[in-house]
């Protein structure tokens, strides 16, 4: 049975070692003896067994002894953890293909395809003066008015409910995967802006107001201007700048933001996502299927209809 | 002595030396000097380097004949190993249908399957019995050659691989040559370790190895009386085995060059004629005395508590020390002991598989003891040997 593990151990360390390729070499065909019920010539197992005893001698005699006495159950045991062993890697594959992470959606555990945690990095809220707390709950859409929310891209009924901040070096890396999204896919993408920095909460303002005024189309170039720039607080020269680029008046806009209706809209936009438990950014829902942190393309084309 | 052999500092414990030989110093350097200074072609071309090359090739056979104490360095043809010397008889020597070889039941692949092949041409191969121990029986022998007057050549093994025992070669040869038989002997494991006499013993032919008697791997000798090598077809032919050729005929070169086909392992050739010195230097007669008195050591610590193979009297034995336990699988054996205590031994029927089957031997573990072992390395060894019984008991 140990000539299954040595196939699968030294066929990969063989890609990298002749001498290993030598053992692998003699596990397959070990393996496919058994596999047409004839015995194995090779006796790696045999080989295998003896020198894990001579080596354990040197260390404990008991275990020694008990090794070789017992050495077809600890295969046994090996063979079952392998099994495990494989199980799991196909499953963390299948999350990683399907989630971008290995243990699932969004979690945070160490993803050894992934292993600096890329795919899952996010702007938390609660480390900035303008954070809300973290909710520790299942992210869900069920709740949320998204009418409340401007429509980046009005498509098909695909819903990508897209959560990001202007500052959020990871919001900024998911845009242009989004507008890939919309270019080929034509998704209808609502966009949610939640500030992570407290200077930046007229931005929400100015969206509002652009979205309201112009529509999606505007808004669109306003946020291609504001994920490319690093935009990291809303003051006279960003806001102006920003405006410019889209070719809009600051003044106009400035009146705008400071009418009660956009303060109060700016306002139920925030306690709406905060009330979703939403703890980063990006979040994105694809048909109310969350995402945290920013994911490949193709994670975000499989939640798709 | 032990320092003249590197690899034994690498704190190893080798009695494998039936298998393979370690190499001192001297043999390894003479290989170094081929290389750095005379590495070309001898024979061919007509350059210093290739003349110097001519000399050492000459020196080395001169060494060999010294050896064997042969008459002539012309009755040296250099092989690969024993297995092509014995091949080159048994394909050269002139048989026909319906003669005979005699072998024992004890042989080496080496000396068993190119006999076995020549059945096809209808040589019949007889198989001469072996006492219950291994030795030799001389009144069957003559029996066996008068029941079978058809046998034109016998070929046995000088000393076994799997029991040490060497055979009464002086006294198998008289009786043969008795009935006009010839007698090849393969002394791949005696040489390394008595001295062998070809004139003493008269003997016909006689192939050995240079990795088992301290010399390089790939060179071996095949002895001849001249009159007989004169009488041998060449086996292999090619280039350096002829004077001249046409588009329809060949002249062949005389012995040993006849024999001698294509360019040589002249690394070889040299670095075996320095082993050659080298253990003429030591004297084998004393290498035998060494091994025996290890032997004696390992018999009596363990005799009752494994199964020998060969007789139990050590001095019959010589370096050999094989064994088997009831129930253990001796390739479990052998591998524990190698990577517990770093002792190379080696596990298997040793290439004499038809006597195992007759025998209906399970596989042994074989320590073949050598020169450079000690008395402190056979003690550890017994220990070692005496932990892993208990372990796999």
């Amino acid at each position: 049975m140990i000539c299954i593990i040595a196939l699968i151990v030294f066929g990969i360390l063989g890609i990298f070692s002749l001498s290993y390729r030598r053992i692998a070499i003699e596990a397959f065909d070990c393996v496919f003896r058994r596999l047409v019920l004839r015995k194995c010539q090779s006796r790696l197992d045999q080989r295998a067994r003896s020198q894990i005893t001579g080596k354990l001698m040197k260390v404990s005699k008991p275990a020694a002894k008990f090794t070789y006495k017992y050495f077809h159950v600890i295969e046994f045991i090996f063979i079952i953890l392998l099994i495990w062993s494989i199980v799991q890697t196909g499953i963390s594959g299948y999350n990683f293909y399907v989630y971008g992470n290995c243990n699932g959606p969004n979690e945070d555990g160490f993803c050894i395809f992934d292993p600096t945690g890329h795919n899952s990095e996010i702007s938390p809220l609660n480390q900035l003066s303008c954070s809300t707390e973290e909710v520790d709950k299942e992210l869900s859409l069920d709740q949320l008015n998204t009418s409340l929310f401007p429509v980046l891209n009005q498509g098909d009924d695909n819903i990508v409910f897209f959560i990001g901040c202007y500052e959020c070096e990871y919001t900024r890396e998911t845009y242009p995967v989004i507008k890939k999204l919309i270019e080929k896919e034509n998704p209808t993408v609502i966009f949610a802006h939640l500030p992570i920095n407290h200077d930046l909460e007229s931005f929400t303002e100015y969206g509002n107001c652009i979205f309201e005024k112009e529509g999606s189309t505007k808004l669109m170039e306003f946020n291609d201007y504001m994920f490319s720039n690093q935009v990291d607080q809303c003051t006279v020269d960003t806001c102006s700048a920003a405006l410019t680029h889209v070719n809009l008046d600051l003044a106009a806009y400035t009146e705008c933001i400071g009418l009660n209706a956009s303060v109060q809209l700016a306002q139920e936009q925030f306690n709406a996502l905060t009330a979703l438990g939403v703890y980063g950014t990006p979040t994105i829902f694809i048909n109310g299927e969350p995402f945290v942190g920013p994911k490949p393309y193709r994670v975000y084309k499989r939640a798709l209809k | 002595m032990r320092e003249q052999f590197k690899v034994l500092q690498k704190n190893i414990i080798y009695v494998d030396s039936a298998c393979m030989s370690l190499r001192p110093d001297c043999v390894i350097n003479k290989i170094k000097e081929y290389y750095e200074e005379y590495p070309v072609c001898a024979g061919r071309s007509n350059h210093k380097l290739a003349n110097t090359l001519v000399t050492e090739v000459l020196r080395a056979r001169k060494l060999i004949q010294k050896l064997l104490n042969a008459k002539s360095e012309k009755e040296i043809i250099f092989t690969k190993n024993t297995t092509e010397g014995l091949n080159l008889v048994a394909n050269s020597f002139k048989l026909e249908e319906g003669d005979a070889v005699l072998i024992t039941e004890k042989e080496h692949n080496s000396n068993l399957v190119p006999w076995l092949k020549l059945k096809e041409k209808g040589i019949q191969l007889i198989i001469q019995k072996l006492n219950d121990d291994g030795t030799f029986n001389l009144a069957e022998y003559k029996t066996t050659l008068e029941n079978n007057p058809n046998i034109k050549l016998v070929s046995f093994h000088h000393a076994s691989n799997i029991d040490g025992v060497i055979i009464p070669a002086k006294e198998i040869i008289q009786i043969a040559h008795k009935s006009g038989i010839k007698v090849l002997l393969d002394a791949a494991q005696s040489l390394p370790h008595i001295t062998v006499d070809v004139k003493k013993l008269d003997v016909d032919f006689l192939a050995f190895s240079g990795h088992k008697m301290m010399g390089p791997s790939g060179i071996g000798v095949l002895y001849g009386k001249t009159e007989e090598l004169n009488k041998l077809d060449p086996f292999l032919v090619g280039g350096e085995t002829v004077t001249d050729t046409t588009h329809d005929s060949v002249s062949y070169e005389q012995v040993p060059e006849k024999f001698e086909a294509g360019l040589q392992n002249y690394a070889g050739i040299v670095g075996l004629g320095e082993a050659a010195k080298f253990l003429m230097k030591t004297n084998p007669d004393k290498i035998h005395k060494h091994e025996v008195s290890l032997n004696k050591i390992l018999t009596e610590r363990l005799k009752d508590r494994v199964t020998l193979i060969g007789p139990e009297d050590p001095e019959l034995r010589g370096g050999i020390f094989n064994f088997y336990i009831e129930n253990i699988d001796m390739h479990n054996f052998s591998s524990i002991l190698d990577s517990k205590a770093n002792i190379a031994t080696r596990s298997g029927q040793h290439c004499v598989h038809s006597y195992y089957n007759a025998k209906n031997l399970p596989v042994s573990t074989r320590i073949s003891l050598y020169i450079y072992n000690t008395e402190e390395e056979v003690n550890k060894i017994v220990d070692e040997v005496e932990k892993v019984i208990e372990l796999l008991s």
